[in-house]
């Protein structure tokens, strides 16, 4: 094993994100919400509700920094979640909504906001797809080589890479055993798009692009017996988020 | 336009739009539905894969649950459907106290072949009074019973859930439940629930389980 190399690591703002997610494990105590989460924390409605009233799943959604932002209450859990806005016309293949630090900071902003005013929450989770654009496929899987502790020599020839770890820390939260699941996903990604004509008899296809792809999802324990305290909630996003940052910025440390 | 992803990798990605389109065929149907709803998609291709999704079951193309993950699973509407028939058809039977029923077998065999999923759906079908309230009881008191550990923390959470539930007749299920799962985490939750109880008979039932985990904690 060696250590992943900063050299050949580009800045954290090189980094464009695919989606980012709050999710929230209501506690058993919690009261399902009958009230709009959306206008609660934007100060008016949605632009758009749908309901699945058999199994009680909700979801309101709207613009938000260029993506679409939506919040799925399900009775165990509540999502928030910021994607492409697929109404949006694009002409690059990369789905992307922008630069990941600068939307993680307007999304962090607003998720502590209703994190001052949620129900009360057994887990919390930060999750994000992130995408780092790259001229070539080699050149993709050798920088991300460069965030992970292998040798990038022994994966020359190599193919349909996927890293997956979990790499556990004791919270800074002040929290007494409560530890915190820093899971990552690792894989080069490429795109294209394809146009269809109308009658789908025939189609385009744009020229292929390459990503680097890491999937986050940093999450509260599920081993921690208690509600988490809520006082404490917005302390504990920040936390995941900045755990999140310093992967990207980072790469797969213990 | 669709957005056309080849991943070069084996194993599957936990996006949702990605497990739509993996747990579905990729069969040109689906491709017109897509493009006629407009919504540009994502597509999952690996080229060394062997395994036909056309072929193999359904459950078997889920992607492998990772403990800590967080991601949403999407579930079937064809499960969603099975079990909330299943609590349908339930409505008129009589069930007496740890009997095996049709009803009991079912539940029993979709939660060990579905897990959280399976409890996801049932959860709504609970929490949301959507069933008879006798049904639901019932289901709440196999859920304590089922020696299956991948489904555990989520029973467990929906046993707790269901003390605050309306009905008292879903709170007895709830509390007969817990007192066999018989894990002290339900504690805080009973306390809670004795606080608010208004029916004296299940205050004290809900006293004696709480002696019960009190005394193993």
């Amino acid at each position: 094993m060696i250590e992943p190399t900063a050299a050949n690591r580009p800045e954290l703002k090189a980094w464009i994100a695919n989606s980012l997610r709050m999710t929230a494990i209501l506690s058993p105590a919690a009261q399902l919400p009958k009230h709009s989460l959306w206008e609660e924390l934007f100060g008016q409605p949605p632009e758009n509700i749908t309901s699945q009233p058999r199994t009680g799943v909700q979801q309101e959604d709207g613009s938000f920094e260029g993506g679409r932002l939506s919040v799925t209450v399900q009775p165990a859990r509540v999502d928030w979640m910021l994607t492409v806005d697929n109404n949006q016309a694009t002409n690059s293949p990369i789905p992307s909504i922008g630069q990941f630090v600068d939307l993680l900071n307007l999304f962090a902003d607003k998720m502590t906001r209703w994190l001052e005013m949620s129900p009360p929450l057994q887990r919390l989770a930060f999750g994000s797809i992130l995408l780092l654009p790259m001229d070539e496929e080699s050149s993709a899987r050798q920088q991300l080589l460069a965030y992970l502790p292998f040798n990038p020599q022994n994966f020359e020839n190599a193919q349909e890479f996927l890293y997956q770890i979990n790499r556990p820390r004791s919270s800074t939260s002040g929290i007494s055993n409560l530890q915190i699941n820093r899971l990552s996903k690792w894989s080069v990604i490429k795109w294209k798009i394809i146009n269809f004509s109308p009658n789908i008899s025939s189609y385009s296809e744009s020229l292929d692009s390459f990503t680097c792809c890491i999937e986050l999802d940093i999450n509260t324990s599920p081993d921690y017996q208690e509600d988490l305290p809520k006082e404490k909630l917005p302390q504990i996003f920040r936390e995941l988020v900045d755990l999140g940052k310093e992967i990207v910025k980072e790469g797969d440390i213990p | 336009m669709i957005h056309n992803m080849h991943k070069n990798c084996t194993a599957m990605t936990s996006l949702s739009k990605l497990d739509f389109r993996v747990n579905e065929t990729w069969l040109p149907t689906t491709e017109c539905e897509l493009i006629k709803n407009q919504s540009p998609s994502i597509y999952q291709q690996v080229s060394s894969k062997t395994r036909d999704i056309r072929v193999e079951h359904k459950k078997a193309l889920r992607p492998e649950g990772v403990e800590s993950s967080t991601i949403k699973q999407d579930y079937s509407k064809e499960l969603s459907e099975e079990i909330y028939s299943l609590f349908k058809a339930s409505d008129e039977q009589n069930f007496e106290d740890g009997m095996e029923t049709e009803f009991s077998k079912k539940l029993i065999c979709l939660i060990k072949e579905y897990a959280d999923e399976a409890i996801e759906i049932i959860t709504g079908i609970i929490i949301y009074e959507r069933v008879n309230a006798e049904v639901a009881t019932e289901a709440l008191r196999w859920l304590g019973n089922i020696d299956h550990a991948p489904s555990y923390r989520f029973r467990l959470w929906l046993l707790e859930r269901s003390l605050s539930c309306s009905k008292a007749r879903i709170r007895d299920g709830a509390i007969l439940g817990l007192s066999s799962l018989n894990d002290p985490h339900a504690i805080s939750y009973l306390k809670l629930a004795i606080e608010q109880e208004k029916c004296t008979e299940l205050r004290k039932d809900m006293e004696q389980v709480l002696a019960q985990l009190e005394s193993i904690s």
